[in-house]
């Protein structure tokens, strides 16, 4: 099975949280920054945005922090996920991702976290900058050493 | 509700009382939001009594329409209004991007309305349906982003966003403005200055609130239909997403309308130092966007040589471009970056501080002030340096500071010696470029309900002539010959007949934006390839889950602007008023346009075919008490009954 990732580019990144705005409307079908699985980190003195989200890692602290196993891995998609029946909402799974993008739910507590649209992610179809890519692979790899060459070839020009 | 979050904050600093109120049904279908119901409230409150701009009861509205905090793209413009500007003679409005307006309706209102003044220096901290007044002593004396700084610090909370003014509006300058979101700025009409004199430093929010879609599956696919637009502008994927509006130089120069010191005349020897292919590839670093905004025309630039050194700044416009160029005879860049942040940081219209300096040079050229008045500065064209220390000179009022911040329309009559000549204002507010090149804009400037505006309507079709016959204008705009006749002087801008018709229909259009929430990049600045009503009807309608259709949309956008007409009308504002400066009377003296110049017949004539355009009393160009009945405002003419009527 082809192995897809996301591509997070902070240069791009304009900073209108485009993808809160779609994550909330389509997952809680509402418009709510403070309900969406994807944040945009800003440092705004330096013009700096990061989009934040889940990443669905290989080895996922969430999944093994959580002590009742609410927590596991979508064949299909190769989504972590949440089973929503059993989590107990200790919020043991937010606290332990190293890269902080589990979020809680302002009104209720419970975990709000990537579940990748069925593979197919709104967030990343909003981001007309690209500053979020959802692509193979192989893809990864190519689109990260062109963008990050770009530079280079200039020079070489 | 849906798209709207239902509710009104009422703040009186006069005795720290905060109330909240329901948001009417009537109210919201009425006058839609953002400035609309803005306009209503203050009217409510002050409509029919004149007001002192400075005085407690002077009600100052901030408002996010419907549309604001939604997936519909473009939609974080929020409006601050007041029943009297301090720039300007007329009513207050002003708006700005960012993410202040998202976040006031995040936090669970629409609209807070500001009265009273308090006695010391306190600011609005609003977080989820609650909203407390706290001290602002440590925050006086603070420029706008030290400002954030602190605010955020103090509630540890970095999700916070500040509309705030800075040392301009404490120190009362006529045109100081708000700044939202460090460099956002509500900058026309002086609201800054109206929110200095309540002492009222800032006003703070942050929330976890939703707003919540009537019809989900519709909106989806008119937020579709928006995007598709935008993407299929190549005006705006092309230029405003790439450059933002600094674009607008390549076209205004060689056009004969870029402002060029104090307006003597619409072409700058030293634009090719101004133009995007000079100035891009020295100092751009990257693109920034507005809440939910795919087109980014923000630009953040670097300065990484000379006097300059190390200055990294957003957000600086065409305007500023001219202000701190053209208008005063300079032409390097990185001084025109600085002036921009320098008028942000103390929360100044960049307008107001451009245009102030622009006449204070000439009046130096043609030797009617001199060194003494000027605090020893040499005011010759080009002086930047001068420049720097003036805009703090402003925001302080020290010295010749203290004559430009009131404006050149004041600070004239205070120096007299025939300053007056010079000054280039409508109803005190200062013009935003040379007019004599793109005349249907001229009439736009005099009719206009804020003092001249560009964002208030403007016959743009008519820079469409060389490109477009009249039935294609027509064709793209989709509107029937009928309802919008476009003819060969529509699309002529050195012609003043025809422009009535495009005026009107843009002015109700930007007004619609406005009320909205909708940025004018995509809908009001561009006819062929933007989100025009039907599309706005189809948005607001799927949000809200009101049926609002086209017809009754525009009528929406002609009531707000029969309101805000009104309101001025009660301060005396008729069509005397309504003149250009008297340069615009004489030909331009050199560049392409060389010897074109507005006939003040042939500008009667077009006033004469507004003012019967929108069923008005041509004589006075005042609305009629029939226009308001027609447009369900008899309660609005009851009012004034023995004011205006």
């Amino acid at each position: 099975m082809m192995k897809y990732s996301f591509l997070i580019d902070p240069d791009k990144c304009t900073g209108c949280r485009r993808c809160e705005v779609a994550c909330s409307f389509f997952k809680e079908q509402e418009c709510n920054p403070a309900k969406s699985r994807v944040r945009v980190a800003k440092e705004e003195k330096d013009f700096i945005n990061v989009p934040f989200l889940c990443v669905h890692c290989d080895k996922p602290y969430c999944q093994e922090v959580c002590p009742v196993e609410a927590i596991f891995r979508d064949e299909n998609t190769s989504a972590i996920l949440v089973n929503e029946d059993t989590c107990i909402g200790c919020r043991l799974c937010a606290i332990a991702c190293p890269i902080g993008a589990i979020y809680l739910d302002p009104e209720k507590g419970t975990i709000l976290k990537c579940d990748l649209c069925n593979g197919d992610p709104k967030c990343v179809k909003y981001c007309d900058v690209k500053a979020l890519q959802y692509i193979p692979g192989f893809l990864f790899s190519t689109l990260k050493i062109t963008e990050k060459a770009k530079k280079f070839f200039d020079l070489l020009r | 509700m849906y798209g709207w979050m239902g509710k009104i904050l009422e703040v009186n600093l006069d005795n720290g009382k905060i109330s909240q109120k329901t948001l009417e049904k009537e109210l919201a279908t009425g006058y839609l939001g953002g400035r609309g119901i803005n306009m209503r409230l203050i009217f409510d409150l002050a409509g029919p009594q004149r007001v002192d701009p400075l005085g407690p009861d002077n009600p100052l509205v901030f408002g996010a329409g419907p549309l604001i905090g939604t997936l519909s793209p473009c939609s974080g413009r929020f409006n601050i209004s007041a029943r009297r500007g301090m720039e300007s003679i007329t009513i207050g409005d002003s708006n700005a991007g960012g993410y202040w307006g998202p976040e006031l309706k995040f936090a669970g209102f629409d609209h807070v309305v500001i009265v009273g003044r308090s006695k010391n220096p306190v600011y609005l901290l609003i977080s989820d349906n609650h909203a407390e007044l706290k001290d602002a002593t440590h925050l006086w004396g603070k420029t706008t982003s030290e400002t954030v700084d602190i605010i955020l610090e103090d509630n540890g909370d970095p999700g916070i966003h500040v509309a705030c003014i800075g040392p301009g509006g404490e120190n009362l300058v006529s045109y100081a403005c708000v700044i939202a979101d460090r460099s956002r700025a509500a900058g026309r009409t002086g609201m800054g200055c109206v929110m200095g004199s309540k002492k009222l430093k800032a006003i703070a929010v942050h929330g976890t609130q939703g707003v919540k879609i009537a019809k989900p599956e519709l909106f989806e696919k008119a937020v579709e239909e928006a995007l598709n637009v935008i993407n299929s502008s190549v005006g705006i994927t092309q230029m405003f997403s790439n450059y933002g509006t600094l674009f607008l130089v390549t076209s205004s120069n060689p056009g004969g309308h870029f402002t060029t010191r104090n307006s003597q005349t619409g072409t700058f020897e030293g634009a090719e130092y101004l133009m995007p292919d000079y100035v891009f590839p020295r100092y751009w670093i990257k693109h920034k966007g507005c809440f939910n905004c795919p087109i980014h025309c923000t630009q953040v630039f670097e300065v990484d040589e000379g006097g300059f050194k190390g200055l990294r700044y957003d957000k600086i416009e065409y305007n500023t471009l001219y202000d701190f160029g053209s208008n005063i005879g300079n032409s390097y860049w990185p001084a025109i970056l600085k002036a921009g942040q320098l008028c942000n940081e103390y929360g100044l219209n960049i307008d107001g501080v451009g245009y102030s300096i622009a006449w204070a040079m000439e009046c130096f050229e043609k030797g009617l002030i001199n060194k003494k008045d000027t605090d020893e500065f040499d005011l010759s064209w080009g002086n930047y340096q001068a420049v720097m220390e003036l805009i703090n000179k402003i925001a302080m009022k020290e010295g010749f500071g203290d004559v430009l911040a009131e404006a050149p329309a004041r600070a004239a009559r205070r120096i007299g010696r025939g300053t007056e000549k010079y000054v280039h204002a409508i109803k005190g507010m200062t013009l935003y470029g040379d007019m004599r090149a793109r005349q249907g804009w001229g009439l736009a400037y005099c009719v206009s309900t804020r003092g001249p505006d560009h964002l208030r309507g403007s016959p743009q079709a008519e820079f469409y002539g060389g490109v477009y016959s009249p039935e294609e204008v027509q064709r793209l705009i989709g509107v029937s010959a009928e309802k919008l006749p476009i003819k060969k002087g529509t699309l002529d801008p050195l012609s003043l007949s025809d422009k009535a018709p495009i005026l009107v229909w843009t002015e109700h259009l930007c007004t619609i934006a406005d009320a909205a929430g909708i940025c004018k990049i995509p809908t009001g600045q561009n006819y062929i390839q933007n989100i025009k009503f039907p599309l706005i009807a189809r948005l607001v309608s799927a949000a809200t889950g009101i049926e609002i259709d086209e017809v009754s949309l525009e009528e929406m956008g002609e009531r707000i602007y029969n309101l805000e007409r009104v309101m001025n009308a009660v301060d005396g504002i008729t069509r005397k008023d309504e003149v250009l400066p008297p340069r615009q009377y004489e030909p331009l003296p050199s560049g392409p346009k060389k010897g074109v110049m507005v006939d003040p017949m042939r500008l009667e004539k077009a006033k004469d075919e507004y003012y019967q355009r929108r069923g008005w009393d041509s004589e006075t160009g005042l609305p009629t008490k029939k226009k308001l009945e027609e447009l369900g405002m008899k309660d609005v003419a009851e009012q004034l009954a023995g004011v205006l009527f």
